[in-house]
């Protein structure tokens, strides 16, 4: 969608149209409309006629030329109390969705990938403090090289806290078993300051983490304690595709 | 003989049909879009606002303070067809205030929906949902990829409300899911409807 464009328009309309109808004021049908609820603010109805005049044409010429002569009611047998509260004016533009610019520099979550036991104890500090296994599917042809991040979603001291980086994962492996690195891979630095996964949850409540697997579209090749913050950049711009999993641990 | 067997297994399966006939009609009488009572004919705009909306993914919930959407609405073959041809949304962020939405928007609009009866309840049944989620933030854990929500979104309509409600209750009943990837995301949302082009400040129903 491009809303910017082609949404103005129509919401222009809508907008202006649609509080019409809830106050009352008929719309492009206002020298005949029919009363209603709202229509008895005689400064409302002035507001809203004069609104109507200056919105666009096309919806209110149907709705007007639809009202002539009283078909609401021929139609409708009788008009009904409108039950939900008007619609507000937003102001300023609507969202600009995902522009192809915005899309050439990022990669999009394309790859299927699952932590299909979730987070246990045993990935935890609490228990054995391994990596979950996970798994993908959908790894685009041409890849190099997979590189694999686990964050959470609460930042630590005010930074952004790593809990898992594995980089140089050969692109054929398709899985990383509960505590395994495969062969080839090497291991970033976690949040904790060590190599490989740390899990440490913070607060007794649910706490949520982002798996993310890159799809490395040239050799990035990094070096074992690399530093994971800094390379998720690059990585991000060597790559068209990731998979993502968001994961919660209860405790 | 043989003719006398044939004539009584021709009446065994004509009445089985018969059968069949009057239970998938009591049964499955399809839900059609009303206006003050009387069947739409023709097509309609739906045009709302939504009284409350927000997305969440694991950790992370996403609210647009203004979510407008127009769907045109018919009934083809006796039920109740449509499309969500515009879905712009306005003021949109995070609750963590770490992330920042640098852009969100539906994509492949329209989106086909149809009406459908579940336990003498009306759902309303969103497909080809697509939305795309650009997050930005030196602290956010999803920044700077773009996510794409997708799937299928079942949610409850109210005649005496006029609304549609969307949670993980509807989605459950309806077997419908959004994901990114392959993780679930919780959409919660009510949704008003409102004729716009023929129907104005007419009843909306479903039945």
């Amino acid at each position: 969608m491009a809303p910017g464009t082609s949404s103005l328009g129509w919401l222009a309309a809508a907008t202006v149209c649609v509080a019409l109808v809830v106050t009352g004021c008929g719309g492009g049908s206002s020298s005949s409309a029919p009363a209603t609820a709202g229509s008895t603010d005689p400064q409302t109805a002035e507001n809203s006629q004069s609104a109507n005049g200056d919105a666009e044409g096309g919806s209110n010429e149907k709705a007007g030329g639809e009202t002539e002569g009283g078909t609401q009611t021929e139609r409708g047998g009788g008009i009904a109390e409108k039950k939900n509260p008007p619609v507000e004016e937003p102001e300023g533009p609507s969202e600009n969705g995902v522009t192809k610019e915005q899309e050439e520099k990022v990669p999009t979550a394309k790859i299927i990938l699952t932590v299909p036991h979730g987070l246990r104890t045993d990935n935890t500090c609490k228990g054995k403090n391994v990596s979950p296994e996970i798994s993908w599917t959908d790894v685009p042809p041409g890849t190099k090289e997979l590189v694999i991040f686990a964050v959470s979603v609460e930042p630590v001291s005010e930074k952004l806290f790593f809990n898992w980086a594995m980089a140089r994962v050969d692109p054929s492996v398709t899985s990383v078993k509960e505590g395994e690195v495969p062969e080839g891979a090497v291991l970033g630095r976690n949040g904790d300051g060590t190599n490989g996964w740390s899990l440490c949850p913070k607060k007794s409540g649910p706490e949520s983490y982002i798996f993310t697997v890159y799809a490395i579209e040239q050799s990035l090749s990094p070096e074992e304690g690399f530093d994971p913050l800094g390379f998720r950049v690059k990585a991000g711009k060597a790559s068209e595709e990731i998979g993502f999993a968001g994961v919660e641990f209860s405790g | 003989m043989r003719s006398k067997m044939t004539r009584v297994i021709l009446a065994g399966v004509l009445a089985l049909v018969a059968m069949g006939s009057v239970f998938s009609a009591s049964a499955g009488a399809a839900p059609q879009w009303k206006f003050n009572g009387t069947a739409l004919t023709g097509t309609e705009d739906i045009v709302g606002a939504a009284i409350s909306s927000s997305l969440t993914i694991p950790g992370m919930t996403t609210t647009c303070e203004h979510f407008l959407y127009n769907m045109k609405i018919e009934n083809a073959a006796g039920t109740g067809k449509g499309s969500i041809t515009e879905l712009p949304l306005f003021e949109c962020h995070t609750a963590s205030g770490k992330c920042t939405v640098e852009a969100i928007g539906a994509k492949k609009l329209p989106w086909p929906t149809h009406l459908t009866t579940i336990s003498s309840n009306q759902y309303l049944i969103v497909e080809g949902v697509e939305v795309g989620i650009l997050y930005g933030g030196a602290e956010c854990a999803l920044s700077e990829v773009e996510i794409l929500v997708k799937g299928t979104a079942g949610g409850l309509i109210s005649n005496e409300t006029e609304t549609a409600t969307f949670n993980s209750s509807t989605f459950t009943t309806t077997g419908t899911k959004l994901k990114v990837g392959a993780t679930a995301i919780e959409w919660n949302g009510v949704f008003p409807t409102e004729g716009f082009e023929w129907h104005r400040e007419q009843a909306l129903s479903v039945g």
